[in-house]
């Protein structure tokens, strides 16, 4: 009895092993976990395998072929898998996205759900694939590679059983190649193993029993490295414009259907912009011409017209000469934030720490080192001469200065001392650059380096571009999100910039009450030569929110990143429309937010940017509350304005002391909503009072203010000194309302701020709206996250 | 006892309490007998022309003790603390200390904070008769006793030390008081060193706001 018990557990063991080890074929298509995988309990604290497991996108399964991914552990009876069960091997990755690979839309390529995705694999050579098979001689046909045209891949070998079977391979961007290879098997079936100093990417792995006497075929490329690629590119580029065209009908047809300019999309003039920067979608269209350099984008550069876009920044000079060609405005773009990887004898920055010690970050150079701006100006030189007769000019990403990140405060370096030392000569100020750099105090040398960090990103870049083909060109240089909160990390000063004849750029990165600060901030720049451009981002986050960012950038007459697909082609679309509606209008609003040079001086001293952060959070508030506002960085504003100076710890120099008194003695109004009175920067005061300080006969021109921001305070003020805000007209919901006038004509934008409930605004007159003619009284319903653009004189 | 020999020690580089030095000692006020020269101040001593110091108003504020925990320092053990965050509510954070104190130039410390583990008193800012003597973002922090020491000047026989929190960053802000010490500077140099730092203090606005 126990006998046949026995033989029945052994029977139960042995036979499905046996059944597997009969099988001779297999086909595995490595990449995502399948529809319905659960993470195992072994893997229940893999944060891969939990994102993983969570993952919306599941991996599809080409027909035919077996699921292998990143857990797929060898079972005894299942035939095959990875021998160790104690961790999850390589990382799946899948390439469906828009333009990502040459075979984004040709699902019907027999092989093209195997290709797609695949896993890879970080240098790793515990990975052990195992595979039960009878003894014998096996055909393999390996495929590594990745089909991102941004994805190259080298040095990868594969070994059987121990053996090399492929050495040191490698794969293009964007490219797949099937490597075919002969194995014996004595027993223990097949054990592969997928090594690479830096990285293998494996699609999928094909065995079949070899035929005696059959040759090896040759390796094998997808997509085809040969004429036939073109033909593939010109076909993708048709596909992807056709879809594109047919989701911009989509969103007109939806934006009819809000009936936000009427029964019809008006002309709009192409006055918004697009970059490839952030955008999958240009970067990728650039990567494919790269391929077939022969290609036409007529219909790319046609579709981009009729989505409003005006200038785009490109940085292949194959695609950019093509675009100009068709009509496009087109900039270039250079990178001066990263070290550079041919840079040689560069200083870094030297960073003071809080102990008074000096430190060093990996990769933060020093902006004023020699060997920087050589390296930097030889490099724009080799990859801007391609299209230095082309380009309307040439974006920089993120031109930083000098790092203050809190607790680190730069640049101490010898090649900025020098810098600082011809800065103060320059500013008639060389007691200071003499001796050793200034550390953070209150005194005038502290402050002088302060003013010379503002200006550091200018005197940069015009050093960086110094001999190369860049350096008659218009620069318009960037960074994200730039407020005062942001300017001491950055030093990013826009007045610097526009002094300097570089048009101030920022990328909006977060919320619409950022993308306000951000566009006041560089339309105030116009005071010193350039009016700064704000790039919002569309499609990123949801629609509602985009539109609001946009719109709140359109008011200051910028610009935003192109579209990617969906609803930010409506996006685009309805900005453009109105950019053009509200163009070379004056934006009407008579209260100004001082941001004077001195601003968030205190932040170096004793602050880690919280004055920046919370006077953001006061601009926040006024958005908050449907305060209209710009921006001044000095006091010399238009009869009936209020100036709103807010900080925590005020501190002005002493022209700008004279200018606010001159502004007050003008009859302009300071509402002052600092909580201390305003000190030099050496910390002396100006007075104890407010006639001491800014004399008796101003005094009756200023108002403190207890509780800022109120709104009900700030519109009595303007009420009683007789200065333009926006109105606050009635509603049973938050909406946003922007005055703008051209010649005679007065307008006004209101914006329903809700994602999610339409919201009623009572008229206070019979208005017209802008588009469509159609005369508005009593109550106006705006659906909810949309606007109208009504003609209020 | 051990607690007011330190705090001398510390006030007093000069040496020990002269005429013009005053040590004021916040905290819990029941069964203690204060060392000469050391006035005890507990919450619910208002200051009257009688008492000769004391709180402006009353306190929404506890004493407390940290005798029984050994990792504490006998020279901090107690104190006074505000019964709710400045976020929750910044009137209880915004105290003002009067005494009645002779006309001249002094040398004052304060000593804010909590020693015990876990506990955050910070961003807690000081005005001394008008000047802003530690200005945003204040003093404190986690389990840990701060001192301070700056000049002070005596006008009218009066002395207004304002004890708040930052108005900005009131996150885990709350007042924990421990003491004030004044001694009186004499010397010439060190009153004309006094004269110009406190001509570089920030001075909160004074005239009546909208």
């Amino acid at each position: 009895m126990k006998a046949a018990i026995f033989y029945m557990l052994l029977c139960i063991a042995v036979i499905p092993a046996v059944f597997a080890a009969e099988v001779q074929e297999y086909k595995f298509d490595f990449g995502m976990p399948p529809a319905g995988w659960k993470v195992p309990d072994s893997q229940k604290n893999n944060l891969f395998a939990q994102i993983y497991g969570a993952a919306k996108e599941s991996g599809k399964v080409c027909p035919g072929y077996l699921s292998v991914h990143p857990w797929s552990y060898y079972e005894v009876g299942a035939g095959y898998g990875w021998v160790d069960k104690n961790s999850g091997h390589g990382r799946p990755y899948w390439r469906d996205d828009v333009l990502s690979s040459l075979y984004y839309c040709q699902e019907s390529y027999p092989q093209y759900e195997m290709l797609y995705d695949g896993i890879c694999f970080y240098n790793d050579p515990g990975n052990k694939f195992k595979v039960d098979l009878p003894p014998g001689k096996y055909r393999l046909q390996i495929y590594l590679g990745d089909l991102n045209l941004g994805e190259f891949r080298k040095d990868m070998t594969v070994k059987a059983n121990g053996k090399i079977i492929i050495d040191n391979a490698s794969t293009g961007a964007g490219q797949v190649k099937a490597f075919p290879a002969d194995v014996e098997i004595k027993d223990g079936g097949l054990e592969l193993s997928f090594e690479a100093p830096n990285q293998i990417a494996v699609c999928g792995v094909e065995i079949a029993p070899a035929a005696n006497d059959v040759p090896l075929p040759a390796i094998k490329s997808f997509p085809p490295e040969t004429a036939e690629r073109a033909a593939i590119v010109k076909g993708n580029l048709d596909r992807f414009v056709s879809r594109e065209n047919l989701t911009l009908q989509k969103a007109e047809q939806d934006i009819i259907k809000d009936r936000l300019f009427g029964d019809k999309i008006p002309e709009h003039s192409p006055v918004a912009g697009a970059a490839d920067i952030y955008m999958t979608m240009y970067g990728d269209v650039s990567r494919l011409v790269s391929l077939s350099p022969d290609v036409e984008l007529d219909g790319m550069a046609l579709l981009l017209k009729k989505m409003g876009v005006s200038m785009i920044s490109v940085k292949s000079p194959v695609v950019l000469n093509k675009y100009k060609k068709l009509g496009l405005k087109v900039t270039g773009g250079i990178h001066a934030e990263r070290l550079p990887l041919n840079a040689e004898n560069v200083e870094m920055q030297k960073l003071l720490k809080p102990d008074g010690s000096f430190g060093e970050l990996k990769g933060f150079f020093s902006i004023h080192s020699p060997g920087i701006q050589r390296t930097l100006s030889s490099n724009y030189d080799n990859e801007i001469a391609p299209i230095k007769d082309t380009a309307d000019g040439i974006f920089v990403d993120e031109p930083r200065g000098m790092t203050f990140l809190g607790n680190l405060l730069g640049d101490y370096s010898e090649s900025s001392k020098n810098a600082f030392n011809l800065w103060c000569r320059e500013n008639k100020l060389p007691e200071y650059g003499k001796s050793e750099l200034p550390r953070p105090a209150w005194n005038d040398a502290f402050y002088a380096f302060y003013r010379f960090r503002l200006e550091s990103v200018p005197i940069f870049m015009r050093n960086a571009v110094k001999g190369s083909c860049v350096e008659k060109m218009q620069l318009y240089a960037g960074n994200g999100d730039i407020s005062p909160g942001a300017l001491n990390h950055s030093t990013f000063f826009p007045p610097a910039n526009a002094r300097a004849g570089i048009v101030p750029l920022s990328w909006v990165y977060t919320n619409p009450w950022m993308a306000k600060i951000s566009a006041e901030a560089m339309k105030a720049a116009e005071a010193y030569g350039h009016n700064g451009m704000v790039f919002t981002r569309v499609g990123n986050r949801n629609e509602a929110e985009d539109r609001l960012q946009g719109l709140t950038v359109l008011s200051s007459r910028c610009s935003a990143l192109g579209p990617r697909e969906g609803h930010s082609f409506r996006l685009f679309v309805e900005f453009a429309v109105t950019a053009r509606a509200l163009a070379n209008t004056e934006h009407r609003c008579g209260l100004y937010l001082y941001w004077p040079e001195s601003l968030v001086y205190p932040d170096l001293i004793n602050w880690k940017n919280q004055i920046g952060q919370d006077w953001n959070e006061k601009a926040k508030s006024l958005f908050e509350q449907n305060i209209d506002y710009k921006i001044s960085y000095n006091a010399k504003l238009p009869q009936n304005s209020m100036l709103l100076y807010y900080t925590p710890i005020p501190v002005l120099n002493p022209a700008e002391m004279a200018e606010l008194k001159t502004m007050l003695a003008q009859g302009n109004k300071l509402l002052y909503a600092a909580p201390s009175y305003p000190v030099r920067p050496d910390g002396s005061r100006y007075g104890d009072s407010l006639s001491e300080i800014f004399g008796e006969e101003n005094v009756k021109n200023i108002v403190l203010l207890k509780n800022y921001p109120d709104q009900a305070k700030i519109r009595e003020l303007a009420q009683r000194f007789n200065v333009e805000l926006n109105p606050a007209l009635k509603s049973d919901g938050q909406v946003l309302t922007w005055r703008f006038s051209r010649g005679k004509e007065e307008m006004m934008l209101i914006i329903n701020k809700s994602a999610t409930a339409a919201v009623n605004v009572e008229l206070p007159r019979e208005y017209t709206d802008y588009f469509t003619q159609e005369k508005l009284s009593g109550q106006l319903r705006i659906a909810p996250g949309l606007f109208r653009l009504v003609i209020i004189k | 006892m051990k607690k007011y020999c330190a705090m001398l020690v510390c006030l007093s580089v000069a040496g020990m309490l002269n005429a013009g030095d005053y040590v004021f000692d916040f905290g819990p006020k029941d069964g203690k007998k204060a060392a000469e020269g050391i006035t005890l101040v507990g919450v619910k001593d208002i200051y009257s022309a009688e008492n000769k110091s004391g709180w402006e108003k009353p306190l929404r504020a506890v004493a407390f003790t940290r005798e029984l925990d050994a990792r504490v320092d006998e020279q901090t053990r107690d104190g006074i603390c505000s019964a709710e965050g400045a976020k929750e509510n910044p009137a209880a954070n915004d105290v003002t200390f009067i005494a009645d104190i002779p006309d001249g130039f002094y040398q004052m410390e304060v000593a804010v904070g909590d020693s015990a583990k876990g506990e955050c008193r910070q961003n807690i800012c000081v005005d001394v008769n008008g000047l802003t003597m530690i200005p945003e973002p204040g003093m404190g922090g986690w389990g840990q006793v701060v001192k301070k020491s700056f000049p002070a000047e005596v006008k009218d026989g009066k002395l207004k030390v304002r004890f708040y929190c930052s108005p900005i960053k009131k996150d885990l802000s709350r007042l924990s008081l421990l003491s004030l010490a004044l001694k009186q500077l004499t010397a010439e140099a060190d009153i004309k060193k006094a004269k110009d730092e406190l001509s570089k203090v920030t001075v909160p606005v004074k005239e009546k706001a909208e």
